[in-house]
């Protein structure tokens, strides 16, 4: 069934995270468990999991975007959706980035990476 | 010192990727957190896990396990390392210790460790609270063994004395770095109070475990650490953590080098030989991470 991954809330005071990196990409057939996106909180990182088997139908945020806190990063097929009902959840997870107070930027590093 | 470079900086052309691969965790299933999240707001009740943003989060949440967080989610102190919220906090919530207990039945935990925020505001410093959430939880939770990890006290043998009578199992106070930087990571606190407190543990309760734990990271040099270790070893310390600093967000303390596992391993060796009982060493170590384990490991002194 169609799934929405969202930007989990990993702390009490997270309010976005920032994705580092995707570890898979749109049409690639993925594993429930499997670590899909890698995504950054204030303080450390984490890889968030699929929840379910089938493929990555769409990414709504790319490596380098700050997403808020339940705002949806990708689009996840399971087997035997219809293109039909995924297109339609995929633009109905599009519209939620709609009106949203943090829209996707390239972050900018606070501080020099350490040595 | 061995050199961490970032080569994923490079990769994924992202400059926060330039924290080393070692130091990213698999977030908790959203099931998981849910469920940790409902059981806590229940009970009113804070996890250090939660309020420090772990990175261990999703290990120990998808064990059941949480580290409690009393006496409220204020601070008196403003430590450079500590993202909890500076000010004045309130009045203790006198329920708090048998909520406390209560969730720790409910979640059938074998070990649990207890912190608190520093509380220079109350007279005992907190003491009674730790106290008192110690014997609440001995009360309704036979066979689980206790752990509190706990501020200084202003070196108040009085606190001391009150924590130590309840008969917690384990005793841990962080030094948290080497005695040059505590100006610039914990103004408010002195190193030598914080060795004279676990000292003074083990005076007053022979019997009782004392831990205490470090950040590395923070521009600590190899002799400063090893000077601190046994530093800790002659106030009596039995068990060490070991674990990367990670910064909270850009107004706390930078990163000034990120410890490759391979360095914790040999730090973990010296400490060993310096005759610490249990040593807990690796970049994602915490002082409370896999308390039971170091606990049960540690049994007879």
């Amino acid at each position: 069934m169609a799934h929405s991954l969202c930007m989990p809330k990993l702390g009490a005071t997270m309010e976005q995270g920032l994705i580092v990196e995707w570890y898979r990409h749109e049409g690639e057939s993925i594993h429930e468990g499997d670590f899909l996106v890698e995504v950054l909180t204030r303080k450390a990182s984490f890889k968030v999991q699929s929840p379910l088997t089938g493929t990555v139908y769409k990414i709504l945020a790319a490596a380098g975007s700050i997403v808020k806190v339940g705002l949806p990063l990708a689009v996840l097929a399971g087997a035997g959706d219809e293109e039909a009902v995924l297109h339609r959840v995929a633009g109905e997870a599009e519209r939620l980035w709609t009106g949203s107070e943090i829209t996707p930027e390239v972050y900018a590093c606070p501080v020099d990476p350490p040595h | 010192m061995p050199v961490y470079t970032p080569t994923r900086l490079r990769r994924t052309g992202c400059p926060a990727a330039a924290k080393p691969p070692w130091l990213v965790t698999a977030a908790p299933q959203p099931s998981v957190m849910e469920r940790m999240t409902r059981a806590l707001e229940q009970g009113r009740l804070s996890t250090v896990c939660e309020w420090a943003v772990c990175p261990n989060i999703g290990e120990c949440y998808s064990r059941g396990t949480a580290t409690f967080l009393i006496l409220g989610r204020v601070c008196t102190r403003h430590c450079a390392f500590c993202p909890l919220a500076t000010g004045g906090p309130g009045e203790p919530d006198a329920a708090e210790p048998e909520r406390v207990a209560q969730m720790v039945r409910s979640l059938r935990l074998e070990h649990v460790v207890i912190t608190s925020v520093t509380r220079d505001d109350l007279p005992d410093g907190g003491a009674g609270h730790f106290a008192a959430t110690v014997l609440a939880i001995k009360k309704i939770c036979r066979g689980t063994s206790v752990e509190v990890l706990i501020p200084d006290f202003q070196g108040s043998r009085r606190a001391v004395a009150t924590v130590t009578g309840a008969g917690p199992d384990v005793i841990g106070h962080n030094v948290e770095t080497v005695p040059r930087l505590y100006p610039a990571v914990r103004p408010g606190a002195g190193y030598r109070r914080s060795l004279d407190l676990l000292a003074l543990v083990k005076q007053t309760a022979a019997g009782v475990r004392t831990k205490s734990g470090l950040m590395l990271g923070l521009g600590e040099t190899e002799d400063e650490l090893k000077r601190t270790m046994r530093d800790l070893r002659r106030a009596g310390c039995d068990f060490l953590t070991l674990g990367q600093y990670l910064q909270p967000d850009e107004n706390h303390h930078p990163v000034v080098a990120w410890i490759t596992p391979e360095q914790f391993g040999l730090y973990r060796d010296v400490a060993l030989d310096l005759g610490f009982k249990q040593v807990l060493s690796s970049p994602l170590a915490r002082s409370s991470y896999r308390a039971g384990e170091m606990f049960r490991r540690g049994l007879p002194l």
